[in-house]
């Protein structure tokens, strides 16, 4: 079996495995709305950005995403992100790795969240997000590696390939830490905001009812 | 057979530290028609809310107990099930509305319902002709006015025809015709089809007499659970904030218990012989008159606001203002009232520089503060303490509420927060125009912002509110202007125009007739008094002519 082929399979699991998380979580439809809206969020900002190379909020709008709502809308919204952007940019082999590629950034976000209980300053989100696109890029930059570099592959094509790269990842990754330093922590509160609004505790009333009528009350 | 039941709900928001519905166990039958009555924030949008299962699946927080709609328990259905038994009406129509044509709102349910396209048509006349919006069909729902979109928000409540309706303050925005109507048309739907109504409210006196059974709420609990008479008679006892304006001058002449509407507290002053002479319907002299160059040129130093021969037309050829000439000096309290789609908001827009003039003049001396009629526009930060200094929150009395979030606040602290939000800047404002005000305040609200606004004139500002509230005009303001069609078609003292009229007219007016021109219920119990005196003068044989005394006594 030849590499592109392995890596698709692989690609393939990976992402049917993720909506399969997501699809079972069995979301409300409050919560299919936000991350439909968040995954056009993070597309309309990929395309806003196209003229600037490499300059892009997406990743941030993921790993934020993520972070606020948790694992699996945060990979919802990175992969559906990376499918719809595509519509613009164009579908190619290049679809599902970005997919899963983002789809990683938002779980890794709600990874953060967990260890950090969703309270992060400003400065660690921003070093986050700075992290998740350099990884990001790592990763789109191994698949091209994987699809293209032909018979002969070998750990020299990609460190060539990463060293061709840096100035675009050097982009990257400072707008992703100037994006996040702007609108991190507002993001996070927004979402929080609606998450907390969808969390509800059901319980049953307490047993033994008190009557205490502190106005006296008419009763028919 | 119940077709509302709440078991034991005790609900809190997220964050909150108080309950906003505590222990509350309530059936509503099929076919009543309930009215809730409670201050701002004791709960009655929360309970709507629970109704309807909206609360607490979009609200978060912790719910305790069981709530059933038509059979349906809303911890097992969610909002949209229970849409198809239970039709709901929020404080704010414009967040309510999602199509883009009036049609297309009121067939979406429908759709949602899976109806066949005849079915949606004939439902979507139907309900369309019930509340007289069939000339709205076609038209954008952004388009509307407040009035307007209310009641296409009620028609997209109604088309499914639904067991009960859930009504949260639904006359808010009407004026005074459209708001009985509305009541009415209520009625209507409750006694033909035995569609249970419940409706939270703060102005009972509209909805009073329509009630069979009226529900009071305080913290979250139910105070209150009689017929209306049996309400206004504990209100007078433990909650003299909900009386009614009638109820109140009831009381204050002694008449127990209390009558309930306008009709049978008439009957009952005139068995006491309380009821003076009707006012003569000889029209008064309430005319907006052009000044004379004189005095125009006199008004035109100093005025606060003045505006001449403006007309607003859009582009296709529709005008809303047609010519007004108004002088507002400062310090000047002045109410706007007039019918949905009169033109009393563009006129608003208009002084505050939103929209422009097509001909004519504005001068305006200084900074215009404008409240518009949607205080949710004005509210940006994620705290209350962030979105005004400290000073103006302290009087707005909010400072409790420092730390909520904006969007958390009732109706009614809404509105206040938005109005402190306009006021606080430096430079007082030379005019300050409030449209619709006390949607969602209850009456110690409505008497604050009576207050406010008189503070506000006070320290020189010309104040002008419009409004569809002729008791918060009675209290608050010294000179009315009525306006139909564009045009100014009164301007003059509220006991002219109030006292005269019958849909621009207080509670107390109407059940006296507009005798002496009182307007509040203690005027009117002075007048009563007055009468009450003089025919006792005349049983004595005494000759007293008590009619032209009587309303210059009742207003001393």
């Amino acid at each position: 079996m030849s590499w592109q082929l392995a890596s698709l399979l692989v690609l393939a699991l990976a992402l049917g495995g993720g909506f399969a998380w997501y699809e079972r979580s069995r979301p409300p439809a409050e919560m299919l709305a936000v991350v439909a809206t968040l995954a056009g969020l993070a597309a309309v900002g990929r395309i806003a950005f196209a003229p600037v190379p490499s300059i892009k909020p997406t990743t941030d709008i993921v790993l934020l995403s993520g972070f606020a709502l948790g694992g699996a809308p945060g990979f919802a919204v990175g992969a559906v992100g990376a499918l719809t952007s595509n519509m613009f940019f164009g579908q190619g082999p290049w679809t599902p790795w970005q997919m899963l590629g983002w789809g990683l950034v938002g779980l890794g976000g709600a990874a953060l969240g967990r260890v950090t209980r969703r309270r992060a300053p400003r400065w660690a989100l921003a070093i986050a997000c700075g992290f998740a696109g350099f990884a990001f890029l790592t990763f789109i930059d191994a698949s091209t590696w994987i699809m293209y570099s032909g018979a002969e592959r070998s750990w020299a094509q990609f460190v060539a390939l990463k060293t061709t790269a840096a100035p675009f990842d050097v982009a990257q990754v400072v707008g992703n830490v100037v994006f996040a330093l702007a609108f991190g922590p507002g993001f996070v509160r927004a979402l929080l905001r609606f998450r907390t609004r969808l969390e509800v505790r059901w319980s049953e009333p307490p047993p033994a009812p008190v009557v205490v009528a502190p106005v006296p009350s008419v009763t028919r | 057979m119940t077709v509302l039941a709440f078991e034991r709900v005790s609900y809190r928001y997220p964050g909150a530290d108080r309950l906003a519905l505590d222990d509350l166990s309530l059936t509503i039958g099929e076919g009543e028609f309930c009215v809730l009555a409670g201050l701002s924030a004791s709960g009655k949008s929360t309970l709507l809310g629970a109704a309807c299962g909206i609360v607490p699946r979009l609200h978060g927080g912790e719910f305790a107990g069981r709530v059933t709609v038509g059979g349906l328990d809303t911890r097992d259905h969610g909002p949209g099930a229970v849409a198809a038994v239970a039709g709901v009406l929020f404080q704010d129509p414009e967040t309510q509305t999602v199509m883009s044509t009036v049609r297309a709102e009121l067939a979406f349910p429908l759709e949602n319902r899976g109806w066949n396209g005849a079915a949606i048509a004939r439902g979507v006349e139907e309900a369309a002709l019930a509340l007289g919006i069939e000339d709205l069909l076609e038209r954008a729902t952004h388009e509307l006015s407040g009035g307007e979109l209310q009641r296409v928000a009620l028609g997209a409540a109604l088309v499914g025809r639904p067991r009960v309706v859930l009504l949260d303050e639904p006359t808010s925005q009407l004026d005074p015709v459209a708001g009985d109507e509305l009541i009415w048309l209520l009625r209507r739907l409750n006694e033909e089809w035995g569609m249970a109504v419940v409706l939270a409210e703060h102005r009972l006196e509209r909805c009073l007499a329509a009630a069979d059974r009226v529900i009071a709420l305080d913290e979250g609990r139910v105070v209150c659970d009689a017929d209306p008479a049996g309400f206004l008679g504990w209100a007078k006892t433990y909650a003299p904030l909900l009386q009614t304006p009638a109820a109140r001058l009831a009381a204050a002449v002694g008449i127990e218990p209390a009558p309930v509407g306008v009709k049978r507290t008439r009957a009952a002053l005139r068995e006491r012989g309380l009821l003076p002479p009707r006012a003569a319907v000889d029209g008064g002299d309430t005319a907006a008159r052009r000044p004379r160059r004189s005095e125009r040129r006199a008004a035109s130093t100093g005025a606060a606001l003045e505006l001449r021969g403006a007309w607003f037309e859009w582009p296709d050829g529709r005008a809303t203002l047609r010519g007004v000439d108004l002088v507002l000096r400062p310090g000047e309290r002045v109410a706007l009232m007039g019918r949905n789609g009169a033109g009393k908001s563009t006129l608003l827009r208009c002084a505050a520089g939103l929209a422009k003039l097509t001909r004519g003049r504005i001068a305006c001396s200084g900074r215009a503060a404008l409240l518009l009629q949607h205080p949710a526009d004005y509210l940006l930060a994620d705290r209350v303490g962030d979105e005004v200094s400290a000073a103006g929150l302290a009087t707005a009395g909010l400072s409790a509420l420092a730390d909520r979030h904006p969007h958390d606040l009732s109706g009614g602290e809404r509105q206040r927060l938005a109005l402190a939000v306009v006021l606080d800047a430096p430079e007082p404002p030379a005019v300050v125009l409030l449209d619709e005000p006390t949607r969602g305040m209850d009456r110690s609200a409505r008497e604050e912002l009576g207050r406010q606004v008189r503070e506000l004139a006070a320290a020189g500002a010309a104040v002008l509110v419009t409004t569809h509230d002729p008791e918060l005009v009675a209290t608050c303001a010294e000179r009315v202007l009525l306006m139909a069609e564009g045009r100014l078609i009164a301007d003059a003292p509220p006991a002219d125009v109030l006292g005269g009229g019958w849909y621009f007219a207080t509670e107390t007016a109407r059940v006296l007739g507009g005798a002496g021109g009182a307007l509040l219920p203690e005027e009117g119990a002075a007048l009563c008094d007055v009468v009450q005196r003089s025919s006792l003068a005349m049983t004595g044989e005494r000759n007293l002519n008590p009619e032209p005394a009587a309303g210059a006594e009742a207003r001393a």
